[in-house]
């Protein structure tokens, strides 16, 4: 699936996503990860999410979960699904409606689930499973193949495709690699850049430092998460509209050494820690310890926009222990958001604690 | 930290088809790496000249911010060229690894602008560590190609990431901690439209000096049509000690139990 980031919980899995409320407690999206997790069908989801409460305090939410046939749908509160179907185009709303709106889509070509607003929102983060905040979530079509219960046949153009094998003995197309400026008269073998992709996104200047999307404090400048109402500095009450600026520390956090420092880049723990793909903006901190349960590369704390998540790499997992919780092992790529005084533990005796959030 | 032993080959050859040499490699330590111009006149030999000699200006172990930073220098010297032809604004293609230091161990820090590669060898083959900036990866990416489609895109060659051309780097990065014994290579894709992944594996398992191994890959892509530039570097790393045991346990169940008992 790819994801488009926003405001919203977006839980992640194979066999399908929940979409919920930003204001829903923590412990009813542990839960639902939880039966998500295990595999559990639509109807295990939909009684997981409304058990115990009465239907008025109900959360928004999206339910997707795929099915022989396709997939199973509930839609409740200011969001919507669509898909495409042979038969044509299928929006189901959950705005106005007391309990929820419910499908199933046999075989879709593309299926969407956004919050309202946010249709025309271009999901550009893949993931296979995890809880990320977003705007929008291509469960599958567009760009996303949906495996063997539907067929996505986004084939680029014949145009470029080498059909009739010309492309060695052709005028320009000898061997050689261009940077698409015109595709016209350009290629005589000469290293070219080039845009006009069938699917490539107009290019975006690189910042140099990591920016985001906040809401500045009109009497002291502070820059806020877009979730707050009030200056985190100040206690201000905020105003107008959101702005990106360069992105302030997350946080703190203590390392396993002792050693507290600012989440300000992401870091990543282990034995040997390696770090892979990134970028100018995000140069990682590596940090290694010296224990034998402990894997080469076992955790890794990003910053996405406002959010410090925490993922873990190791083959053992590794257990968070959150206040009021019962302690929980994440494993296998498994991400987190982190909560101020969550407790990673890497071994008996390494951990990872978040000391401050911003 | 202690400095690993490296052995380093390099071999680069014009090809059967072209008339100059665009490629540039530089291959002293700290620095490892390809880079294949691009753009009109001499834009492209003028531009990978460029990047090279400022990257040959980090010496000792430079940090990752330094190398960065080089990238930005050698960008803002390559977009001051005069070429006469806007059209074709010189640029040139980076990649290979930098050798720096992390949590005082030493790392690579293999660096990626277009499609120029970085190998990893290791016992079960070639692993490509460095991902194409190049509308064929994207399209691969974006999961709509497989392999086969995407070897008959006719515009194969086509980047999306260089070094100048008048675009701001977007480099990317990965860290690797030096492990010896252990080979890399790095290569212009006048190599690796010639020779797929396999026969470059086969090959650079094969030759144990460093310097046949270079030499057999840039022979190889010649006989195979050598159709552009063909640029090689190999890096051998000797010294397998790097402070860190290898240690590595499976099974940690018994701590597991003891933490949840303590909670309880």
């Amino acid at each position: 699936m790819r994801y488009a980031v926003g405001t919203w919980f977006g839980l992640i899995q194979a066999n399908g996503c929940i979409v919920l409320d930003p204001e829903i407690e923590p412990t009813r999206i542990h839960t639902l990860w939880s039966v998500l997790s295990a595999g559990a069908g639509f109807s295990e989801v939909v009684q997981a999410l409304v058990a115990g409460g009465d239907i008025d305090s109900l959360p928004g939410f999206a339910v997707l979960v795929r099915e022989k046939q396709g997939y199973h749908i509930a839609v409740r509160g200011c969001l919507a699904v669509s898909a495409t179907t042979s038969e044509g185009v299928v929006k189901i709303q959950g705005k106005r409606v007391v309990t929820w709106r419910e499908e199933a889509i046999v075989d879709p070509l593309t299926l969407s689930v956004f919050v309202d607003d946010c249709e025309s929102a271009q999901p550009q983060w893949p993931l296979k499973e995890g809880i990320v905040l977003v705007s929008k979530i291509d469960v599958c079509g567009s760009g996303e193949p949906m495996g063997e219960t539907g067929q996505t046949t986004l084939m680029p153009n014949d145009d470029y495709l080498n059909t009739d094998s010309s492309l060695d003995s052709g005028d320009d197309h000898d061997g050689l690699t261009v940077m698409g400026v015109d595709d016209a008269d350009d290629h005589d073998g000469m290293t070219i850049m080039g845009p006009v992709a069938p699917t490539r996104p107009p290019p975006v200047p690189p910042p140099t430092q990591p920016m985001v999307l906040s809401r500045v404090c009109p009497q002291c400048g502070t820059a806020n998460s877009t979730r707050r109402v009030q200056c985190r500095a100040c206690l201000s009450k905020l105003r107008g509209d959101a702005v990106q600026t360069t992105r302030p520390p997350l946080g703190k956090v203590r390392l396993p050494s002792g050693d507290i420092i600012p989440i300000d880049h992401p870091i990543v723990i282990g034995r040997k820690p390696e770090a892979s793909r990134f970028s100018n903006v995000d140069i990682p901190v590596l940090v290694r310890v010296e224990d034998p349960h402990v894997s080469s590369t076992h955790l890794r704390v990003d910053l996405e926009d406002w959010s410090v998540l925490i993922t873990n790499l190791g083959r053992n997992g590794t257990i968070l222990r959150r206040e009021g919780e019962t302690d929980r092992r994440f494993t296998d790529g498994e991400q987190v958001i982190a909560q101020v005084g969550d407790v990673y533990c890497l071994s008996a005796d390494l951990n990872l604690v978040i000391l401050e959030l911003t | 930290m202690i400095t690993p032993t490296l052995t380093v080959a390099t071999c680069s050859n014009m090809g059967q088809k072209r008339s100059s040499n665009e490629d540039a490699i530089l291959a002293s330590c700290p620095v490892f790496i390809v880079a294949d111009g691009m753009g009109g006149h001499d834009g492209g030999a003028r531009a990978s000249s460029i990047a090279v000699e400022v990257m040959s200006q980090l010496t000792s172990v430079p940090r990752v911010e330094d190398v960065r930073d080089a990238l930005t220098r050698a960008r803002l010297e390559i977009n001051e060229l005069q070429v006469g032809d806007t059209k074709r604004a010189a640029g040139t293609t980076v990649s290979g690894l930098v050798l720096v230091e992390q949590a005082q161990c030493p790392y690579w820090l293999i660096l990626n602008l277009g499609d120029s590669r970085t190998y990893r060898l290791t016992r079960s083959g070639i692993t490509q560590i460095s991902v194409d900036h190049s509308e064929v990866q994207e399209l691969i990416d974006s999961g709509n190609w497989d392999d086969v489609v995407a070897s008959q895109y006719q515009r194969r060659h086509v980047i999306t990431r260089v070094l100048g051309a008048h675009t701001v780097e977007c480099p990317d990065y990965w860290l690797i901690p030096v492990q010896g014994p252990e080979r890399w290579m790095v290569c212009s894709d006048g190599l690796t439209q010639e020779l797929d992944d396999e026969r470059i594996s086969q090959i650079l398992s094969r030759e144990t000096s460093a310097q046949d191994a270079a030499d057999a890959l840039v022979e190889s892509a010649l006989a195979a049509g050598g159709r552009d530039n063909i640029s090689v570097v190999v890096v051998d790393v000797h010294d397998t000690d790097m402070t860190l045991d290898e240690v590595t346990i499976d099974d940690v169940g018994a701590w597991v139990d003891t933490l949840e008992e303590e909670h309880s």
